[in-house]
C-alpha cells in the first residue's frame, strides 16, 4: 500500500521527497514560497496590473503582516487567528481562497502547510537563489570511508537522512564506458577497457579520467550542451531559412574547452568579447554566442518588430545561460511569480539593443555585423589588392576627373546615334506605362496584376513579380517575315521563365524564355536565354545563347529573324554582340504565324515571367549590327547624358562615370580606370571566398531602449537605461552600463547565481536531472534543490577554483557517487523512481550526437577531425524541398556529403531549423530555435525505426561485421564477442552469445539460401563492403550486428 | 503541468504498473487517472495523455486540420461582406483600418483603397449561408459545416502568420496545436503515432510560400509529441521501411533477439525504460504494417 501512497502524492503535486520523511519544521522556501507562488500568485504576486486587495505573498512587505484595521493576514505563530488560513480552510466557497473560479485548489495537506508554518512563527525568508552561496560545512556521515569528496558527504547525508545507502561500486567495464561517453561522448575502444581492467595502480582511475579530459574529445563533448544553449545553428530559421555560417564560433567553443578556459573569461568573451580593449580575432568570434539567433528577411516584414525579436531572444539565451531565471516572463508584464519587474526586463534588453544589425537581413548568408575570417594567404592578397585600388584611387583624383568628364559631356551628347526609327511598329518606354510612343496606338494593356515601375535602364522599367501578364496585341512580329524585337532585359527567379509568348495552345509560334540555371556559387543561379520559333507538330526552329545571365543586372537583348525557316537565320544579340548560340532544334516546317498576342506573363506556358523590362521595340526587318549597337551603347549613354545632372540618379552616375573613363577619357586616366576595375573585381571574388561570422559590434550612435507595452515594438513606453533586475545586486556605479560590465558582474564571485547555475548544468551532464531539476528556472517557479548544500558547496568551490571548469569536472567524476552501479532493486525504484537522491549511479539514454557517434565508432566508420563546415551526413530525401521556398536562395536543395564528411561526428552536421536533422530530432535533439538547457529523455517506436532501418546504421553494422570477421578469430563465439565489445564495451555472457549465435546461424542459411538479398543488405552506403568476404556471410553477421546496435545498453549510459 | 513533472509522472505511472501491477491499488489508481478505462491506461505503450482529460464526453475521434496556406482569401470564398462593394474604391478609413500594420510591401502606397471581392456571392442551404462562386460544391453541404468567422490576427507576414495559426503565438518556440492535443488527449491506437502530418508541395523547387517543422514540432513539450510526418513519396513514415535484402522473417528473428537480450538487461539493471524500449519496438514492428495499410489509397 505504500507504493500507492507514493503516486498520489506525485500526482497531488506535492513534493516526493517531503511525503516520504515530512521535515519536522517547515521550510519556508522550499515548501511555503513554491505553494504561494504556485497557487496565489496570479493575484497577489510580483504583478502590479492584476494584484488584488493590495496583498502581495511574493515579498515579505507586502501586506500579509501588517494589522489591516482589526485583522492580520499572518499573525505569526497564531493560525486561528491569521486571516489567510481562515479563508485557505473555508468551508464556504464564497470565503474560501483560492477563490473557486479560480480553478486553483489546494490539497488538505496543503493547508495544514500552512497551518503548521504559521504556528512555527511564519518565518519569511528571500528566494534562496538570490541569495549568494555561501560555502558550507561537509557534513558528518554514517560511513565516512564511503566518501572520496565532499560532494559524497553531502549525499550520504541525505540517504543517511531518508534511511538509504549508496550502491556499489559500478565494475570497472561500466566505469569507464560511462566516462568515455560523460567526458569525450564516445566510447572506449576493447584496448582501453582492457588496460584499464588490467590496471592494478591505486590511481587507475584517475589516469583514465586525466587522460579522458585532454583529449581533444573533451572540448567537442562539452560544447554539445553549450550549443543547445546558444541555439547554434546553419540556417536563419525564419522563413526561407536560407543558410548562415556560424562554425567558426562553434570551434572557438570546443577550442575553449580544450584550453579549458575559466567560466569567467568564457562568459565575458562571449557575452562582450568586442569590448575587451584590443580585442583577438578570437574574442570577436566568441561574441556570436548572442548572434545564434534566428533572423528574418520575408519580404514586406517589418524591420523593427524582428529587430526587437532578436534583442528578445538575446535576452532570454542570457539569462536562461547564466542567471537561470524565465527573464523572458516579462517581456510583456510583470513577472507572475519571480520579482522581476517589467522595467527589469527593459534595462537588461538595452544592454542588447546596442548591436548594428538590421531587423530584415540575411539574404545573402550572414548578417551584419560580420567578421571577415581570411586565411593567412587571403590576408595577405586582400591588403596587397586594397593598397593597389588606394594607389589607383590616388591616380584619379575627383576633382580632375569630374572636369575632364563636365568638359566631355556636352561634347558627346550631340555625336550619339538614336536607334532606328524605320520599320518601328511600336515602342514602349516603360516609363510609368505600357504606352506605344510611336503614335501607332498600339499600346499594351495589362490582363493580371500590375507592372511594378522601378528604375530602369533608362528612366523606369516594367518590373513583374510573377503575378503579373501583359499583353501587346498581334503585332505581326515573331510570324514567318522578317522581323526583329529589341529590349533591355533583367531576369529575376531560378527556374524556366517565359518572357514573351506569343504562341497557340498547341506551342505554334515565337517564344523568347529564361532556362538552365546554374548555381555560380552558393546563392547566385544564372540563366541564359533561348528563342523558340515553332511550326506544326512540334517542329521549330530553337536557339540558346551561351551567355549566363546574372539575376538583377540589365542586358541588352535583341532578337533577328529574317524569315528564312531556318536557324541560321535566327540570332540573338546580347548587350551589342552577337550571341554564341547552341541550335537546339532546327526543323521549322509550316507557318509559324498565328493570331495570338504577344504577350508577358502567360501562364498557360509556364509560370509568369519574372524581372524588368525596358525600351521595347519591334521592327518588321532585322537591324543590322550597328544599329544594334547604337540601340546597346548609344542609346543608354544618350538617356543619361540628355538628363541635368542633378537628376541622375546614382546608378544612372556611376554607370556614366564609367564609360567615360573605360572609353573616352584621356591617358593615363583610362588605363588607370580599367585597372581599377579589375582591382575592384579581384576584390569582390576574393571576398566571396572568405569565410565570414556573425557578431556583436556597438552602434556608433546606441538605440534608445523603451519599455515596450504589452512586448510591442510599437507600443514605446518610458524610456530605460541598461540595468540589471533590481533583486540582483547592482551593477558597480563607476563603470560604464554597457555588455562589458554586465558579463564582468555576472562572473564576480558574490552573485548568487553564475555559480550555482553552471554547476548545476554540468551535474546534469551527469546525472540526467541537475540538483535544481529545472537548469533554466531558479525562480520560484523552478524546482527546489534536493541537495542545496551540495550545489552551494560546488557553486563556491567553482569559484574558489577560478572558475575552472575541468577541475569542476574531475571533482564530479572521481566522486563515490558517480562510480556507483546504476543497478537499482524494486524498493529503491519505488523509493526513488528519477534517482534524485542519488543511492544509485545514472542510467539514461545517450543524447542523439552520441547514438550515432557510438554506432560509428564501434563499426570503426568515424571520421574524426575538430571543427571546420557543417556537413550533410545521408537524410531521407525530399525533407528540405517540401518545406523550400526554391528559388534562389541557398539550403533550400539538401546536397548529400560524399566520403569522409558521411562519418564524421554527429555534431558537425549541418543544422537546418525549418528541417532539422530527422534522426537527431527523433533523438531528442532540440530544434535550435531558441535556448534550451535540458533535452528531453523520451523513448519511442520512432527511434527503433531509425536504429533499424536509417542506412547509417545499416551501414554502420555491415562495417562492424566486416571489422568483426577480419580482427576476430574465425570462431563465431569470439566474433560476437568482439562485435558485442566494440558496441557495448563488455564481454557478453554465455547465454548472449548463444542468442546471437542462434540468430547467426538461421540468417547465414537465409543469406546462403537467397545471395541477391545478401548482395543487396550489404550495399548499404557509399563505403565499399569488404571484397575478401563472402557476400552471405558477412549479411549475415549484418543482422547480428544491427541487433547488437539496437539494444538498450547500446545507446544507453549505464 | 510542465513538462518535467510529466514526464516524471509518466516514469512514475510505468513503474508503477511494470512492479506492482496486482491488487485493488491499480485499479483503483487507474480508474483515476483514466476515466476512458483501465486497459488502455496498463498497457505501458499506450499513451494515455494528461489524467483528467478530456474533462468533457468527447464527440469527435479524430480532427483533421487543413492548413491551406497560400489559398485564396476568406472574403472571396464565404466571408461575404456586401459592405465593402458598396465602399469599394473609397479610401479605407482609419476607423475600420485601427492602426493595423500595413507589410513593407504595400506600406509605399500613397492610397488604400476598399477592394471589395471580384466574385459573386449566393445563399445556399437551409442556414442559408453565404458562399462565393468559388465554392459550387460548398453549397451541398452547408448545412454540415460549422464556418467559424471571428478568427483575428495582427500578423501581416506568412512565416509569423502560420507560426501563429500553427501554436498560438507568432514566434517560434512554442508547441503546435497537434503536440498539445496529443499530449492533452493521448491517443487510442496501438499502431500508428496520435498526431500525423502530411504536406503538400507541387514540386521540389517552387515559389509556394516555405514551410517549416515548428509548425508539426512539440516545442517545449517532450519530443514524443511532435506531429509524425506521413509522405508522399518513398516510406510513408521516416525510416519505416525494412532495409534492402532483410525480410520480415529476418526482421522478425532481428527483434526477438533484441528483445530477449534486452529482457536480460532488465532482469538485472531493473530499469523500467528498458521494459519500455521493448515495447516501443513491439510498436514500430506493428506501425510496418499499419502505416503502409492506413496510407494505400487504393484500398
Amino acid at each position: 500500500m505504500k507504493s500507492l501512497y507514493l503516486c498520489l502524492a506525485v500526482l497531488a503535486g506535492a513534493q516526493m521527497l517531503e511525503a516520504t520523511a515530512p521535515p519536522a519544521r517547515v521550510d519556508f522556501d522550499r515548501q511555503i514560497r513554491p505553494l504561494l507562488s504556485d497557487k496565489c500568485f496570479t493575484c497577489h504576486g510580483p504583478d502590479d496590473k492584476h494584484r488584488m486587495a493590495f496583498l502581495r505573498f511574493d515579498t515579505k512587505d507586502g501586506g500579509a503582516f501588517d494589522d489591516r484595521g482589526g485583522y492580520r493576514v499572518i499573525t505569526p505563530g497564531d493560525s486561528a487567528h491569521s486571516r489567510m488560513y481562515e479563508r485557505v480552510s473555508a468551508d464556504k466557497p464564497a470565503r474560501r481562497m483560492p477563490p473557486p473560479y479560480s480553478g486553483i485548489t489546494l490539497t488538505p495537506e496543503q493547508i495544514d502547510l500552512i497551518r503548521r508554518w504559521i504556528d512555527q512563527g511564519a518565518k519569511w525568508e528571500t528566494h534562496w537563489a538570490y541569495i549568494p552561496p555561501k560555502r558550507p560545512d561537509t557534513p558528518k556521515v554514517s560511513n565516512p570511508s564511503w566518501v572520496r569528496n565532499p560532494i559524497d558527504a553531502f549525499v550520504l547525508a541525505k540517504l543517511d537522512a531518508e534511511g538509504l545507502k549508496p550502491s556499489p561500486e559500478a565494475d570497472r567495464v561500466t566505469l569507464i564506458r560511462r566516462l568515455s561517453f560523460d567526458l569525450t561522448g564516445l566510447p572506449p575502444t576493447p584496448a582501453e577497457v582492457d588496460a584499464f581492467t588490467a590496471d592494478k595502480s591505486a590511481d587507475a582511475y584517475e589516469k583514465v579520467v586525466d587522460r579522458l579530459l585532454h583529449s581533444p574529445r573533451y572540448g567537442e563533448r562539452m560544447a554539445l550542451g553549450w550549443l543547445d544553449l546558444a541555439r547554434y545553428a546553419d540556417t536563419h530559421g525564419y522563413h526561407i531559412d536560407s543558410h548562415r555560417e556560424m562554425w567558426h564560433w562553434r570551434d572557438w567553443v570546443i577550442d575553449a574547452f580544450n584550453r579549458n578556459m575559466p567560466y569567467d573569461r568564457f562568459t565575458v568573451e562571449q557575452l562582450a568579447g568586442d569590448l575587451l580593449p584590443h580585442p583577438t580575432t578570437a574574442q570577436l568570434v566568441a561574441t556570436g554566442f548572442n548572434r545564434n539567433h534566428m533572423i528574418n528577411f520575408e519580404g514586406g516584414a517589418i524591420p523593427e518588430e524582428y529587430q526587437n525579436e532578436y534583442v528578445v531572444d538575446r535576452v532570454e539565451a542570457t539569462s536562461a545561460t547564466w542567471l537561470g531565471l524565465t527573464l523572458g516572463c516579462a517581456r510583456c508584464h510583470d513577472h507572475k511569480y519571480d520579482p522581476i519587474s517589467q522595467k527589469d526586463f527593459y534595462r537588461f534588453y538595452a544592454f542588447f539593443n546596442t548591436i548594428d544589425e538590421e531587423g530584415l537581413d540575411g539574404r545573402r548568408g550572414n548578417a551584419k555585423p560580420i567578421l571577415r575570417l581570411p586565411s593567412p594567404e587571403q590576408k595577405a592578397a586582400l591588403d596587397r589588392i586594397e593598397a593597389a585600388i588606394k594607389q589607383h584611387n590616388e591616380g584619379l583624383p575627383d576633382k580632375i576627373v569630374n572636369d575632364l568628364q563636365a568638359k566631355w559631356e556636352p561634347e558627346k551628347l550631340p555625336t550619339l546615334k538614336e536607334g532606328p526609327r524605320d520599320s518601328l511598329i511600336a515602342w514602349y518606354e516603360m516609363d510609368g506605362s505600357l504606352a506605344d510612343i510611336t503614335g501607332n496606338y498600339r499600346h499594351g494593356r495589362i490582363l493580371k496584376g500590375d507592372p511594378s515601375w522601378e528604375d530602369g535602364k533608362a528612366g523606369k522599367s516594367a518590373g513583374f513579380d510573377g503575378q503579373t501578364q501583359v499583353s501587346f496585341g498581334n503585332l505581326g512580329v515573331g510570324g514567318d517575315k522578317p522581323f526583329s524585337l529589341s529590349m533591355w532585359l533583367a531576369p529575376e527567379g531560378a527556374r524556366r521563365n517565359p518572357v514573351f509568348t506569343k504562341l497557340t495552345a498547341e506551342g505554334r509560334g515565337f517564344e523568347i524564355y529564361l532556362d538552365d540555371y546554374v548555381l555560380t556559387d552558393i546563392q547566385q543561379r544564372s540563366p541564359r536565354v533561348f528563342v523558340r520559333l515553332g511550326g506544326k507538330d512540334g517542329a521549330a526552329i530553337e536557339l540558346g545563347a551561351r551567355n549566363r545571365l546574372i539575376a538583377g543586372d540589365f542586358y541588352q537583348l535583341t532578337i533577328n529573324y529574317d524569315g528564312s525557316g531556318k536557324a541560321a537565320g535566327l540570332e540573338v544579340w546580347i548587350d551589342g554582340q552577337r550571341a554564341q548560340a547552341d541550335v537546339l532544334h532546327d526543323t521549322l516546317s509550316g507557318p509559324a504565324a498565328n493570331d495570338a498576342p504577344l504577350e508577358i506573363g502567360d501562364a498557360q506556358f509556364g509560370p509568369r515571367f519574372r524581372g524588368q523590362i525596358d525600351d521595347l521595340r519591334l521592327y518588321s526587318r532585322t537591324l543590322k549590327a550597328a544599329e544594334i549597337e547604337t540601340l546597346a551603347k548609344d542609346e543608354p549613354l544618350r538617356a543619361v547624358l540628355a538628363k541635368l545632372p542633378s537628376n541622375r540618379t546614382k546608378d544612372e552616375k556611376s554607370a556614366l562615370r564609367d564609360y567615360y573613363l573605360s572609353n573616352e577619357a584621356p591617358e593615363p586616366y583610362r588605363t588607370c580606370w580599367t585597372e581599377l576595375k579589375s582591382l575592384k573585381k579581384q576584390k569582390d571574388e576574393l571576398l566571396k571566398v572568405v569565410p565570414t561570422t556573425m557578431v556583436m559590434a556597438e552602434m556608433e550612435k546606441p538605440r534608445e531602449t523603451a519599455i515596450l507595452g504589452r512586448g510591442d515594438y510599437r507600443n514605446r513606453g518610458e524610456v530605460v537605461t541598461p540595468g540589471v533586475p533590481s533583486i540582483l545586486p547592482q551593477l558597480p556605479k563607476e563603470a560604464p552600463a554597457n555588455r562589458l560590465t554586465l558579463a564582468r558582474w555576472l562572473v564576480n564571485p558574490s552573485h548568487p547565481l553564475t555559480a550555482r547555475v553552471a554547476v548545476n548544468r554540468f551535474w546534469q551532464m551527469y546525472f540526467g536531472n541537475g540538483i535544481v531539476k529545472t537548469p533554466q528556472d531558479f525562480g520560484s517557479q523552478g524546482d527546489p534543490p534536493t541537495h542545496p548544500e551540495l550545489l552551494d558547496w560546488l557553486a563556491t568551490e567553482f569559484i574558489r577554483s577560478g572558475w575552472d571548469v575541468r577541475a569542476m569536472q574531475r571533482l564530479i567524476v572521481t566522486s563515490a557517487t558517480y562510480r556507483q552501479s546504476s543497478e537499482v532493486s524494486p524498493a529503491l525504484l519505488e523509493k526513488d523512481p528519477e534517482n534524485r537522491l542519488l543511492a544509485r549511479g545514472p542510467r539514461f539514454r545517450l543524447p542523439a550526437e552520441m547514438v550515432r557517434d557510438n554506432a560509428l565508432a564501434a563499426a570503426g566508420l568515424l571520421k574524426e577531425r575538430v571543427g571546420g563546415p557543417s556537413v550533410f551526413p545521408y537524410q531521407p530525401k525530399g525533407l528540405w524541398e517540401e518545406v523550400s521556398f526554391g528559388d534562389g536562395f541557398s539550403a533550400q536543395t539538401f546536397v548529400q556529403s560524399h566520403g569522409d564528411d558521411l562519418y564524421r561526428r554527429t555534431m558537425y552536421t549541418f543544422w537546418k531549423r525549418s528541417s532539422p536533422p530527422p534522426a537527431l530530432i527523433t533523438f531528442d535533439a532540440p530544434d535550435r530555435e531558441k535556448c534550451i538547457a535540458r533535452r528531453g529523455v523520451t523513448n519511442t517506436p520512432l527511434q527503433a525505426l531509425v536504429l533499424l532501418n536509417d542506412p547509417t546504421y545499416i551501414e554502420a553494422a555491415r562495417a562492424l561485421a566486416a571489422r568483426t570477421l577480419r580482427e576476430a578469430p574465425q570462431n563465431p563465439a569470439r566474433r560476437i564477442e568482439l562485435a558485442f565489445r566494440l558496441a557495448t564495451s563488455r564481454e557478453p555472457t554465455a547465454r548472449e552469445v548463444r542468442m546471437l549465435r542462434s540468430l547467426e546461424e538461421k540468417e547465414a542459411a537465409t543469406y546462403r539460401a537467397h545471395p541477391d538479398e545478401a548482395a543487396k543488405l550489404i550495399a548499404v552506403g557509399e563505403s565499399k563492403p569488404d571484397s575478401g568476404l563472402k557476400p552471405a556471410e558477412l549479411a549475415a553477421w549484418t543482422t547480428v550486428a544491427s541487433t547488437i546496435l539496437n539494444l538498450d545498453e547500446t545507446i544507453t549510459k549505464e | 503541468m510542465p513538462p518535467d513533472k510529466e514526464m516524471a509522472l509518466a516514469l512514475t505511472r510505468r513503474h508503477f504498473f511494470g512492479l506492482t501491477s496486482t491488487g485493488i491499488g491499480t485499479a483503483a489508481l487507474a480508474s483515476l487517472l483514466s476515466p476512458s478505462g483501465f486497459a488502455k491506461i496498463a498497457d505501458a505503450s499506450a499513451d494515455g495523455g494528461l489524467p483528467g482529460l478530456p474533462h468533457f464526453p468527447p464527440k469527435a475521434k479524430r480532427v483533421i486540420f487543413l492548413h491551406q496556406s497560400g489559398g485564396p482569401a476568406q472574403m472571396d470564398l464565404f466571408d461575404y461582406k456586401p459592405t465593402l462593394k458598396k465602399y469599394h474604391g473609397s479610401e479605407l478609413p482609419s476607423s475600420v483600418r485601427n492602426g493595423q500594420r500595413i507589410t513593407g510591401m504595400t506600406s509605399g502606397q500613397s492610397s488604400f483603397p476598399v477592394v471589395s471581392s471580384i466574385f459573386n456571392f449566393k445563399q445556399y442551404g437551409q442556414s442559408g449561408t453565404w458562399l462565393s462562386e468559388l465554392l459550387p460544391h460548398h453549397g451541398k453541404i452547408v448545412d454540415d459545416i460549422a464556418i467559424v468567422k471571428t478568427v483575428n490576427t495582427d500578423a501581416i507576414n506568412h512565416d509569423p502568420a502560420i507560426t501563429f495559426i500553427q501554436t498560438g503565438f507568432m514566434q517560434p518556440g512554442r508547441p503546435s496545436m497537434g503536440a498539445w492535443v496529443s499530449y492533452g488527449l493521448g491517443s487510442e491506437n496501438h499502431d500508428l503515432p496520435a498526431f500525423v502530418v502530411l504536406i503538400v508541395q507541387s514540386s521540389a523547387l517552387n515559389t509556394d510560400q516555405p514551410l517549416f517543422a515548428r509548425l508539426w514540432n512539440s516545442g517545449f513539450l517532450p519530443s514524443k509529441y511532435q506531429g509524425v510526418n506521413f509522405r508522399s513519396g518513398g516510406d510513408p513514415v521516416l525510416y519505416l521501411s525494412d532495409p534492402p535484402g532483410i525480410d520480415r522473417d529476418t526482421r522478425r528473428r532481428m527483434l526477438d533477439t533484441v528483445k530477449e537480450l534486452n529482457q536480460i538487461r532488465e532482469t538485472s539493471y531493473g530499469d523500467p525504460e528498458i521494459e519500455a524500449r521493448i515495447s516501443q519496438y513491439e510498436m514500430a514492428y506493428k506501425m510496418q504494417t499499419s502505416v503502409p495499410e492506413l496510407t494505400d489509397l487504393s484500398k
